[in-house]
């Protein structure tokens, strides 16, 4: 059996409420999904709450997906979208990431870039909102430009153009010196996620 | 010729997405530029830092969340009629949660339950924020717990067996969320301590969450036995 019949199968199982399906629907995807909402969030805590709602969500809305685009990117589709409800709520005026700007010139760099792994986390937190999903989708879920506008809703110019912009930010935030990425500014940004 | 134009491009170089005439444009702009090869080289590392990034495992208790969830969900739609068939099942199901709060808190060290951890946060940060977040937290769970214990106040209507069971488990969480805290407060940066406590008040929460339910379908029983031959359509509301 195919991917796509396979997946056919299983959304039909669910939509019968057979014992099992959906459970299994969740072993499929939850990891991925468990992942991005984390990601997009900056929070673990957060994350699994953002993943429980994705699921709960799915459920419900199963009986109305009509297979026009695959189960993944409908389902990747309504975890991203119910992270930037969620990090528009949350936000408080004067604690917003930072903007995004129109035409950013690449910064100076003032030292190499030798970041590892949890430094890039770090700097992916403080992203700003837009540059950051598309950054985490292109980047760390290897979704192409194509994907990434139908998840996002956004023309894959849009999509192309926010990850080139957040790799330049991020660059900026691993390489400018004194001002590297450290626990202060991961303060900062958890605080303004969590506010 | 301003490096600016060869920016964009140099992202489509390192994504392979450029045709060869624009590579070996970007490639002879490179080996002439060094600040051109220095911004490819630090994005060419970001990009493999992110693609190496691993994936999160989800928690093992977040399934039994999202199928609790999805269960209250589910009996939203179907409407208010059940019979006592199903009222056994919830009966059971109370039981069933009861047994896992034994096992939860008969383990050597609480380990059963999901330990989270947040990749971006450091020692200090965590040593810093913990406190205030620890309060906020128990502060959320107990008043969640409050309401529903309002709720679950008419345990006279379940039967004795079950409202017995329920009692005496509730009296262990409450003795393991006791035991939490004093070591928290032993140990306040206490990782497993804090998760310990925080899955004891979910244990609650779900415990009453079912117990509620329980009640509500007793209630809506007798109310329909009370007014036998009044069929009502469960779709509608009044």
């Amino acid at each position: 059996m195919d991917v796509n019949a396979a997946e056919t199968e299983l959304i039909e199982r669910c939509r019968r409420n057979e014992p099992g399906a959906f459970e299994q629907l969740y072993r499929d995807h939850s990891t991925r999904v468990y992942s991005l909402t984390c990601r997009l969030s900056g929070s673990a805590s957060e994350g699994e709450d953002l993943a429980q709602e994705v699921f709960v969500q799915v459920y419900r809305k199963l009986g109305s997906f009509r297979g026009e685009a695959a189960l993944g990117t409908w389902i990747y589709r309504l975890a991203t979208n119910l992270c930037l409800d969620h990090l528009r709520r949350r936000r408080v005026p004067g604690r917003e990431t930072e903007p995004l700007d129109e035409a950013m010139p690449p910064a100076t760099r003032t030292r190499p870039l030798t970041a590892d792994a949890m430094d890039l986390e770090r700097a992916i937190a403080r992203l700003p909102e837009g540059y950051r999903a598309a950054f985490v989708l292109h980047d760390v879920e290897g979704f192409n430009h194509h994907e990434i506008g139908a998840i996002l809703g956004i023309a894959e110019g849009t999509s192309k153009s926010q990850v080139h912009k957040a790799r330049l930010k991020l660059r900026e935030y691993l390489t400018r010196a004194p001002r590297k990425v450290t626990e202060a500014d991961t303060r900062a940004g958890v605080r303004t996620q969590r506010s | 010729m301003s490096c600016q134009r060869y920016h964009e491009a140099i992202n489509g170089w390192i994504d392979g997405s450029l045709d060869i005439v624009e590579r070996r444009e970007v490639e002879d702009h490179l080996h002439a530029c060094p600040s051109c090869a220095a911004l490819a080289a630090d994005l060419r590392r970001v990009k493999e830092l992110a693609a190496g990034l691993e994936r999160k495992t989800p928690p093992p208790a977040l399934w039994n969340r999202i199928e609790r969830a999805t269960r209250a969900s589910e009996r939203g739609r179907r409407g208010p009629r059940f019979g006592p068939a199903w009222m056994a099942v919830a009966a059971a199901a109370i039981v069933a949660v009861a047994m896992a709060v034994a096992l939860f808190v008969r383990g050597p060290e609480a380990p059963a339950v999901a330990t989270r951890t947040d990749a971006g946060a450091t020692p200090i940060e965590v040593a810093r924020t913990v406190e205030a977040e620890l309060r906020l937290a128990e502060q959320h769970y107990e008043n969640a717990i409050a309401g529903l214990e309002q709720l679950a106040r008419d345990r006279q209507l379940l039967d004795p067996d079950v409202a017995a069971t329920l009692q005496r488990n509730l009296q262990v969480i409450d003795g393991a969320i006791a035991e939490s805290r004093t070591a928290l407060q032993a140990q306040p940066g206490s990782h497993p301590a804090q998760q310990s406590l925080f899955d004891a008040f979910r244990t609650k929460i779900a415990l009453l969450e079912d117990t509620i339910y329980l009640l509500s379908e007793i209630r809506r029983n007798s109310q329909a036995s009370n007014g036998s031959g009044a069929e009502t359509n469960g779709d509608q509301s009044s």
